[in-house]
């Protein structure tokens, strides 16, 4: 499988602009479980719950499309929740598997929170869900300077609604590259 | 004369101590109140002498008045159709024809022209009807912008002769209101009730958590002007401003001690966000919390030693107490597995802040003691709630509630009692911090 390497500037605009107006709304979330575990000890995985699986990169993938796949796929968490779920963990393998054959490629994790609750709190939850991404990306080996995490808290929710559907949505880690 | 004065002086202080010996009894009966019309003490606000000339001017006074009153949960306005005279003269009130129609006390007032260019003269008082006579009076001069602040301040004086206590109506209010660009927030200055809206920081970039020192002059907030969150000062008389911080992670003003000396912020290191304090002498922050999990929010008691913060290592969002000496934080809240944006009562030992208890359908505005005793909802209806904050004088709370995207401002008692929606006055915003009014 070939990848052309260099990324035109204005290729990668183009990818920036498409990845800012497609939202989180792309997986359907398993429901939210209830367990609650003291911090520092993370939350044992639940048992999987049904999630569709990632569609395999096709082979002879273009370099834009493999990074058109990397943006638009983002991880969902429970409701104040920051634990990585079974789907999300398999979303990220994934990524890993990107970054690693896109060695300079940089990205930038945006996290995200349903519109509910108080607004500090959403920042510092959206702070810890980009950082939980980041934490795995980096133990599964991509190098941490490849990565920043920025917190966007309830302020850019994908879906404008205000119901169950559309805050499961905006429960998420956006992965947006950066550079390269 | 000194004999006639003096026989004059006795008169006036047996007059003063009947007055005041029925107005205390009129007081006692304020304080104690249940929720409804029937006890509220029914207060009339009829058109002003000299409004015929300045309708306009006239009847925003009298509406700043009338809502101020009602406001606090103590009065009713009575029904202007019922009023049965219109004032003569300020002082002078035929007062059994106002007892017949059920007023117990009538702001009397007057509007007009001071001496000197463009200047307003706003005189006020505050009549007893049972006592029959005048309880408390102020005259005001000043530029007519600013005849909303001083309706304001005589709201403020009737609080205070009804409960002997600092009113909150001549105060503003710091918060967040989105911005010209689409993601953009400005932080805003304005009266309590809405009116007189400034920004302070209106730059188009995204702004948030914002908190004005005790003595109003500086501005702490956070702001992504640089591309990521960083930590701002700002002197708001000199315009000098002063950046905090550097680096990744988020960090966010939350509180500054009664004194002025320390902020209290929570700034991310290595991923995980913490208490810190800094502090404006040294110049150094000073780390408060140490463990592995979310630390924000903290609130300075008024004794300018303690603070509650928001912390979730035990698994969820609760309510914890350190001090400034970083002392092992001791939790506060038990029910629930939701409590955050705590704010310390200016007053006393009483936080409120935003929780959800087992069984509650949507979070709500608490209140609890700092010794973790009486925990109360004090908030009900639908809307999710933010940001409670404490008027000045510690016997309000002011709060957002969003609903469908919309934010609308509430203002009830501290007991959750007279709890009123805002008008929808001046820019859409999230509360951030109840002030006195700062130096113009």
């Amino acid at each position: 499988m070939t990848m052309r390497p260099v990324l035109s500037s204005v290729t990668l605009v183009a990818l920036l602009l498409t990845s800012l107006f497609i939202g989180c709304a792309k997986e359907e979330p398993p429901p939210p479980t209830a367990a609650e575990q003291p911090r520092p000890a993370p939350a044992p995985a639940p048992a999987p719950a049904p999630a569709p699986a990632p569609r395999a990169a096709a082979p002879g993938m273009t370099f834009q499309e493999a990074v058109r796949e990397f943006q638009n796929q983002h991880i969902y968490f429970d409701f104040d929740k920051y634990d990585l779920r079974p789907d999300a963990r398999a979303v990220l393998d994934r990524k890993v598997g990107f970054l690693n054959s896109n060695a300079s490629v940089r990205v930038q994790i945006e996290g995200h929170c349903d519109e509910r609750g108080t607004n500090a709190y959403n920042m510092a939850l959206g702070e810890r869900r980009a950082n939980a991404a980041k934490q795995y990306l980096s133990t599964a080996g991509i190098s941490a300077g490849r990565l920043t995490t920025m917190s966007y808290g309830e302020e850019r929710p994908a879906d404008p609604g205000h119901n169950e559907a559309a805050w499961a949505k905006n429960r998420c880690d956006q992965f947006v590259v950066t550079g390269q | 004369m000194q004999r006639l004065l003096r026989h004059s002086g006795s008169f006036l202080g047996l007059l003063i101590m009947g007055w005041c010996a029925y107005a205390l009894a009129q007081t006692r009966l304020q304080i104690d109140i249940e929720k409804g019309g029937a006890a509220l003490f029914p207060l009339a606000v009829p058109q002003l002498l000299g409004e015929i000339a300045e309708p306009v001017l006239g009847q925003q006074i009298r509406g700043v008045l009338r809502q101020d009153l009602e406001l606090t949960g103590l009065f009713r306005i009575v029904d202007q159709a019922l009023y049965p005279e219109v004032l003569q003269a300020l002082e002078q009130l035929q007062y059994q024809r106002w007892a017949t129609v059920g007023a117990a006390g009538v702001v009397a007032g007057s509007v007009g022209n001071a001496t000197g260019e463009g200047q307003l003269l706003l005189q006020f008082a505050l009549h007893d009807v049972a006592g029959q006579g005048v309880r408390t009076s102020t005259t005001f001069t000043g530029p007519p912008i600013r005849h909303r602040e001083m309706a304001h301040r005589f709201s403020d004086a009737v609080f205070r002769e009804f409960t002997g206590e600092a009113g909150p109506f001549d105060t503003q209010v710091l918060c967040v209101s989105r911005g010209k660009g689409k993601y953009s927030k400005d932080i805003v200055l304005m009266d309590y009730d809405g009116y007189g809206a400034r920004p302070l920081v209106a730059d188009g970039a995204w702004n948030l958590a914002p908190v004005l020192s005790p003595n109003g002059a500086l501005l702490a907030y956070t702001s992504h002007r640089s591309g990521s969150p960083q930590l701002y000062v700002r002197n708001l008389l000199t315009g000098a401003e002063e950046r905090l911080t550097s680096g990744a992670g988020l960090v966010m003003a939350g509180s500054w001690s009664p004194n002025g000396r320390y902020l209290a912020l929570n700034r991310t290191i290595d991923g995980n966000s913490e208490i810190f304090l800094y502090d404006t002498q040294s110049k150094k922050m000073q780390r408060l919390t140490d463990d592995w999990g979310i630390d924000v929010s903290p609130s300075f008691a008024p004794d300018g030693q303690r603070l509650v913060f928001v912390s979730d290592r035990s698994g969820s969002p609760q309510l914890y107490v350190t001090d400034i000496q970083g002392s092992t934080p001791v939790r506060l809240t038990y029910e629930g597995r939701y409590n955050t944006a705590p704010a310390w009562s200016p007053r006393d030992d009483a936080i409120a802040f935003i929780g959800r208890a087992e069984g509650d359908r949507s979070n709500g505005v608490y209140t609890i003691r700092a010794d973790g005793s009486r925990q109360q909802r004090l908030s009900s209806g639908g809307g999710d709630p933010d940001s409670p904050i404490w008027a000045p004088n510690g016997r309000f709370v002011m709060y957002t509630s969003t609903q469908g995207g919309s934010w609308q401002r509430y203002m009830m008692r501290e007991d959750g009692r007279a709890n009123h929606l805002l008008p929808a006055s001046g820019p859409a915003c999230l509360t951030s911090q109840w002030v006195a009014r700062t130096a113009r």
